[in-house]
């Protein structure tokens, strides 16, 4: 006997269209009775229906609100079997088992019954939703809810006929899944079964036109189709210069040397700019440094705080993760769910006699568990769902606020009140995942791991369109500038991508290589799309006025650095140290890493640093004695000063600073404002306080202004 | 009846939709209240956490010396109450010179919080600046960065949000806490707060670092220019970058702006002026000589003066802040108290007096506040706090067994207080009203924050429900938007 027949549960259900919420956003209701059809039930496939998987969720979206046990309309109660067994008031039983049109129930929702049909008021049921409602009863009105958590893990395993996977391979991975002792090799095993389940995208279009990778066909079919004249004459990729600064910012974080920068363009191989993304991914340390202050922000991560509970400090966890690597999903696994292979464990700590728990999961009150609900959603699904918890979100239907306080239910220990705008309403919400996934049991387990671990199982699975999405449009902004939607944080299904066949099939591809984060980045990286020249007359822009204007990506948007980007290639600049002391290490918050950008503190999640730019930022920059101490300091300056040829001097300035030769002109400014320096009289010099380590040699002061001015220009600030 | 759920989401979706981005009736709500007029232009606020002992302070209560084995019941002053220039009006002794300018102030003596914050001082803090409970769900911005966005500059040279007495560069994770709220949340750098820890070193980077030439700044200023210039004319045309340029220019602009001018007030200020924002007493006085900021907050109401008359729309000022220091008394607070308002009492009232001579007082408010109020304790020892129903204690059950246990240990959530001159706020008035017998609660008049809020900003003319949108949302000014102002506040 295979292995497979002793699953459970094996039965493939089509779901329920969103059950919560879908028919809640319907227009006017129709007080009219709608009589609704039934067709015969086949009790083979009847009992494959799970009343906890299926019926129990219906009712509750749909008949808590009056017949439950705080509030028996017509005394009748939907909460139990028990109780729909009895009936109400009137009407006899409400349903009886094996007979699924003898009961009132079935009677009301048909339309059938004396009175209003219900729910009362509302838009009927389904014909598919009474069908199984129907079929249930027929095999007997079975109440498996305490079996219900035995059924979390089981929905992994396809039927054959389901997954694009060959029978030999579902059959490899259940056995893994099943008689694995590794949770690593489980978690494999989980991923592939329902990846298998998974209809792959569509493919690259066929296009005519300069590509060098699949993402740049996606990119030239939409050009085509909004018949841009770049479909026909495409702007041309930006130069090696511009090329190596970029794409070192972009994988490390850091500029690079003059002589790296060099080094690249004198390179002849055809495929340089591939091997030195390549090289550059293969730098670990540098490459888990500079992602750490992304996931820092996106976590709120930070120690404790004087008594106030925290998100708990992630900064090892993600440097770590980076460092090896590690599986996208697998890496979340790690932050939310309890029984994941390398959980990160949440802290307690203890202020003052209170224990607070540190860590991005809190579920210590309703609050916080609303919360964590909402950043979870807003992080890892790229959906806004804050608004939702405190009422219908007003502007995107697809939350009203009973959906999302079902899926915050799945943080707590208990499904959750519904509290509109701080009113109590006594009504509880089933706890549920709001997003219907093939297989998926609906039952919830009741204890607080298996409730996180089925939440994240649900969140991370590859059925679940939004996950893959998410993480890969948030690599298209950070490497182009803005995502294919936007907001990247609010993904809306009334507000179109800028190039869906592009974002499908990036998740896809994505998913299809294990959620491997440096597989995307290196593809996104050796695309033409990527590294497209700057051109401020093709970039596009985001404005939340005007969501829908179209995005082509003809041009990367200019980027600011951030403050870790800065500061640490400013170091790189100067010849100081960087690569052991890089500025997301640093934990002393000053004047100037604030004004740059770097939060003091981090009490809320967030995954865009702000680029405005104002007077206190740039009064940081003109006379803060930071930045004073970094670029007036550095070994640069002496290296610079043992030149005798200025044009040499000016020459390697530029190529240190910005990564390229400067112009004539430029030449020509750098030469006068040496010049100028040495006639200048009393010669310039510095006044070295305390905290200035070693006062340089006078004579390179106007080396360090120059250093400075190319320091502060638009052109080291921005990536462009 | 119950509202119908789904009809509730109908009819909300359908208004919403009708109404664009925010609902009908808010939009309505601003055009109405921002008709009304402004009483102030300016604002400077006083800021003194710690949780103070009002008591000791704006609420004197019947003077009960120390006596050994006295029952905490019998704790309901440790000082005399003192007649002020308002009849009717009492503040504690120690207090003279800010009772010689009650005639222009309201003290507000029924402030309560729901929410009771037991032991942590930075979420009481960080609800008294913001308006929020921590946490929020949104960075939620200071009542500094909200007043600069709402008014934006009263003077084009002058920063609108300046905020003197506390530590930039730090690792502490309390400071850092507090940083972040006292700064500009969701609203960005535009509207962070210029930073002057110390007033006699004034705003350090409107000069130059290390005392650099000015005229070397400037020829290094004109090579950044040039070179910009010089550079890929793609990267000129980009507005991020010509903004970025035209910044770096407003910056060179302000080191020569009259707020500069400002920090020359040993030079330019009266000797008796000077003495009089001085602190009275000195370091070795006290029983912490480690815990003081010696003319750190005198001076720095002297400069708030000054950037006021400058042009400045929001400072802050604050006595800074220190776990178990200062106001946060947890021992000897009958001392301590006495040492504090030797610290305050000054530089507070001459303020007053000075905008007032200079006629400023009546367009420019001053607040003075803490983040919560004090109680006995159950357990007066150090550290150890009523977990936040100290609101509870009558003190019978207490014995005050020695001097350092005499005074007011313990953090009280139903009970803070706040004054307010000038600004369009009534003189020599008192709101509400506090139990004369422990738990001293609120009895007249309870107000709650929000609304105290909403009073500031119908002074300076900003709606409770004015918003700016984050994350695709309405953020409220007040909580939610809900702030009521407390008319009988304002003259």
């Amino acid at each position: 006997m295979s292995k497979l027949l002793l699953l459970p549960h094996t039965a493939r259900w089509s779901v329920l269209a969103l059950v919560l919420g879908g028919a809640l956003c319907v227009g006017a209701a129709d007080l009219k009775k709608v009589q609704i059809p039934i067709r015969p039930i086949d009790l083979k496939q009847a009992v494959k229906i799970s009343y906890a998987r299926d019926i129990r969720p219906l009712l509750s979206a749909d008949c808590d609100e009056c017949h439950s046990a705080d509030d028996h309309k017509a005394g009748f109660d939907v909460s139990t079997v028990a109780t729909l067994i009895k009936g109400g008031k009137k009407g006899g039983p409400g349903i009886v088992p094996g007979k699924p049109d003898q009961g009132s129930v079935v009677k009301y929702l048909r339309g059938l019954a004396e009175g209003p049909q219900m729910p009362k008021g509302e838009t009927p049921l389904s014909e598919k939703e009474v069908h199984l409602i129907r079929s249930w009863i027929a095999a007997g009105a079975v109440d498996d809810s305490a079996n219900a958590p035995a059924l979390a893990d089981a929905d992994a395993v396809p039927t054959n006929a389901a997954s694009s996977l060959s029978a030999s391979a579902v059959q490899h991975w259940a056995d893994v899944l099943i008689f694995s002792q590794d949770k690593n090799e489980q978690f494999a095993a989980r991923r592939a079964l329902r990846l298998g389940l998974v209809a792959p995208a569509p493919p690259p279009p066929k296009v005519d036109g300069p590509a060098f990778n699949d993402i740049d066909k996606f990119v030239l079919a939409l050009w085509s189709s909004a018949k841009l004249p770049q479909a026909k004459n495409s702007p041309s990729v930006c130069d090696d210069t511009t090329f190596v600064r970029r794409v070192y910012l972009d994988v490390i974080g850091v500029i690079p040397t003059a002589e790296q920068s060099r080094q690249f363009v004198a390179e002849k191989s055809l495929d340089k700019r591939n091997k030195l993304v390549d090289s550059l991914l293969a730098r670990t340390n540098d490459y888990a440094a500079h992602w750490t202050p992304f996931w820092e922000d996106a976590l709120a991560s930070q120690p404790t705080m004087g008594g106030v509970g925290t998100h708990g400090d992630y900064t090892d966890f993600i440097y770590k993760s980076f460092l090896a690597n590690k599986p996208y999903d697998l890496m979340v696994a790690e932050i939310l769910d309890p029984m994941a292979p390398g959980y990160e464990k949440s802290k307690l700590a203890n202020a003052n006699g209170k224990t607070n728990v540190i860590g991005f999961v809190r579920n210590q009150t309703h609050t916080d568990t609303i919360q964590t609900a909402a950043n979870t959603a807003q992080i890892f699904l790229g959906t806004g769902m804050k608004c939702a918890s405190c009422h219908n979100h007003f502007l995107n239907k697809e939350w009203p606020q009973a959906r999302f306080t079902a899926f915050a239910g799945l943080f707590a220990t208990n499904d959750l009140e519904l509290i509109r705008c701080e009113k109590h309403s006594g009504h509880f919400v089933a706890a549920a995942f709001p997003f219907d996934l093939p297989d998926a049991p609906r039952a919830v387990p009741k204890d607080l791991n298996e409730r996180l671990h089925y939440m994240t199982t649900r969140l991370i699975d590859p059925a679940n369109p939004r996950f893959a999405k998410t993480i890969v449009n948030r690599l298209w902004k950070r490497y182009l500038g803005l995502g294919l939607f936007e907001p990247v944080d609010d993904y809306r299904l009334d507000r179109a991508a800028s190039n869906p066949p592009l974002l499908n099939w990036l998740a896809d591809d994505f998913m299809r290589h294990n959620y491997d984060l440096k597989h995307t980045i290196r593809l996104i990286l050796t695309s033409r799309t990527y590294q497209l020249r700057y051109d401020p007359s093709l970039e596009d822009h985001f404005e939340v006025q005007n969501p829908d204007q179209p995005r082509f990506a003809r041009s990367p948007s200019l980027r600011r650095l951030t403050a870790e980007q800065f500061v640490d290639s400013l170091h790189e600049a100067a010849a100081v140290q960087w690569d052991t002391h890089r500025l997301f290490r640093s934990v002393t918050s000053t004047a100037f890493t604030r004004a740059v950008g770097k939060p003091a503190a981090r009490n809320e999640i967030c995954t865009a640093r702000s680029d405005d730019v104002a007077v206190v930022q740039s009064l940081e920059l003109l006379n803060g004695t930071e930045l004073h101490d970094l670029t007036y300091n550095g070994e640069i300056l002496d290296e610079l000063a043992s030149q005798t040829d200025r044009k040499r001097i000016v020459d390697d300035l530029y190529w240190t600073v910005l990564s390229r030769p400067p112009t004539s002109r430029e030449l020509e400014l750098g030469l006068d404002y040496l010049h100028d320096s040495q006639s200048a009289t009393p010669s310039p010099t510095l006044v070295a306080d305390a905290k200035t380590p070693k006062p340089r040699d006078p004579s390179t002061a106007p080396l360090g202004d120059m250093l400075w001015a190319l320091a502060v220009s638009p052109e080291f600030q921005y990536i462009r | 009846m119950k509202m119908n759920r789904r009809k509730f989401l109908r009819t909300t979706a359908f208004a919403a939709a009708g109404a664009g981005l925010a609902h009908a009736s808010r939009a309505e709500a601003i055009a109405t209240a921002a008709s009304i007029a402004p009483t102030a232009d300016a604002m400077i606020m006083i800021w003194l956490p710690g949780g103070m002992a009002q008591t000791d302070m704006w609420d004197p209560k019947e003077y009960t010396p120390y006596r050994k084995g006295m029952k905490g019941s019998e704790l309901l002053g440790t000082c005399k109450a003192i007649p002020t220039s308002a009849d009717g009006i009492f503040l504690g002794e120690g207090l003279e010179n800010i009772a010689s300018v009650m005639h222009h102030g309201t003290i507000l003596r029924s402030l309560t919080y729901d929410t009771k914050f037991g032991a942590i001082h930075l979420k009481a803090q960080y609800y008294m600046m913001t308006g929020y409970l921590f946490p929020v769900g949104v960075k939620a911005p200071g009542m500094g960065a909200v007043v600069a966005r709402s008014l934006g500059r009263r003077n084009s040279q002058v920063p609108p949000y300046i905020y003197i007495g506390r530590d930039i560069d730090t690792s502490d994770e309390e400071k850092l806490f507090i940083s972040e709220y006292i700064g500009p949340g969701f609203y960005g750098v535009n509207y962070a707060p210029f930073m002057i820890p110390e007033p006699s070193q004034g705003l350090s980077t409107l000069n130059p670092a290390y005392g650099m030439k000015m005229n070397r700044l400037d020829r290094r200023q004109a090579y950044l220019q040039a070179i910009d210039g010089a550079s890929d004319p793609r990267l000129q045309e980009s507005q991020k970058t010509r903004d970025y340029m035209k910044v770096m220019d407003a910056a060179r602009s302000m080191m020569d702006s009259p707020v500069k001018k400002a920090f020359d007030y040993a030079k330019d200020e009266k000797p008796e002026i000077l003495a009089a924002y001085r602190p009275k007493i000195t370091a070795d006085q006290q029983l912490d000589s480690k815990y003081y900021h010696g003319t750190q907050f005198g001076e720095g109401c002297l400069l708030a003066r000054r950037l006021i008359e400058t042009g400045a729309r929001y400072v802050q000022v604050e006595y800074q802040y220190g776990p178990f220091k200062g106001f946060d008394m947890h021992e000897n607070g009958q001392p301590r108290m006495a040492e504090m308002k030797k610290q305050i009492d000054g530089p507070i009232a001459q303020l007053i007096r000075d905008l007032d001579e200079r006629g400023l007082l009546k367009r420019t408010l001053v607040c003075i506040t803490t983040e919560f109020g004090r109680t006995i304790a159950s357990a007066p020892a150090a550290g150890v706090e009523p977990e936040g129903d100290a609101e509870k204690h009558t003190g019978e059950n207490l014995i005050i067994d020695s001097e350092k246990m005499y005074g007011f240990h313990g953090h009280f959530s139903s009970g803070n207080q706040m004054l307010f001159f000038g600004g369009g706020f009534k003189g020599g008035y008192v709101h509400g009203k506090t139990a004369p017998r422990h738990p001293m609660l609120p009895i007249e008049h309870p107000v709650h924050l929000t609304d105290v809020h909403a009073t500031i900003y119908r002074a300076l003319g900003i709606p409770p429900d004015h918003n700016y949108v984050t994350e695709g949302r309405p953020f409220y000014v007040t909580d939610q938007g809900k702030g009521q102002p407390i008319t009988a506040m304002l003259a």
